[in-house]
């Protein structure tokens, strides 16, 4: 019977959710520095901080978790539009790391959140890239 | 149009709105709850698609403008 169920071609979707393990490896984190820190995969939760009074349930529930892109110009974007999230991007490659899970979050486009133990994270970090030039002072 | 509420200590989105007067009001329910400071860490964004994305406010700023807003809805009501 197992024989057969492997045989049969898969469907258009199966065969995407069999592929998305695998490419969901790979994720980019907004960071302040390089090399990262542990506190730059530190979540709300274990910072302390405290949620908003009525705060709807998936805020709640993304509270303890850590927000990365898919992509590297959809990190790039937000890191732009926002300098005080970090100037740097660090590359995550999820492969060989166990204990991290990885959910599509929000209605930001490109936006997962991992869930997972922040030095876990860290170790996984294979790439960091500064978005933003750095400007010498007598440039000025 | 999407407005994404920002923490920037920790780097996380903490939720995404259609209407800018939603995202405020948590801010202020924050603020109210737990002090002025609560702000400081917090940016709100608009997004406008095609890689429109821009910073409406931030920190102080984003906390006077949720205060003047629930000061507006409570005129209203």
């Amino acid at each position: 019977v197992k024989g057969k169920q492997f045989a049969r071609p898969l469907k258009r979707q199966e065969a995407l959710v069999v592929a998305e393990p695998a490419q969901l490896r790979r994720f980019f984190r907004i960071v302040r520095s390089d090399p990262p820190r542990l506190v730059d995969f530190t979540s709300n939760l274990i910072r302390g901080r405290p949620i908003p009074p009525g705060a709807d349930e998936e805020i709640v529930r993304l509270w303890d978790g850590i927000l990365v892109y898919r992509t590297e110009s959809q990190a790039r974007r937000h890191a732009k539009a926002s300098p005080m999230l970090g100037e740097y991007l660090a590359e995550l490659d999820l492969s060989n790391v166990i204990g991290i899970r990885v959910e599509r979050t929000t209605n930001s486009k490109g936006h997962y959140t991992l869930w997972g133990a922040a030095d876990r994270l860290l170790a996984a970090v294979v790439r960091v890239v500064q978005v933003r030039p750095v400007v010498m002072e007598n440039e000025r | 149009m999407t407005y994404e509420l920002w923490d920037t200590e920790s780097g996380n989105l903490i939720q995404t709105y259609e209407r800018e007067t939603d995202a405020l009001a948590l801010v202020h329910a924050a603020v109210e709850a737990y002090g002025a400071e609560y702000a400081a860490d917090l940016a709100l964004l608009l997004d406008r698609g095609r890689g429109d994305l821009t910073t409406v406010a931030s920190g102080r700023e984003l906390a006077e403008r949720a205060r003047a807003a629930a000061v507006s809805v409570a005129e209203t009501h």
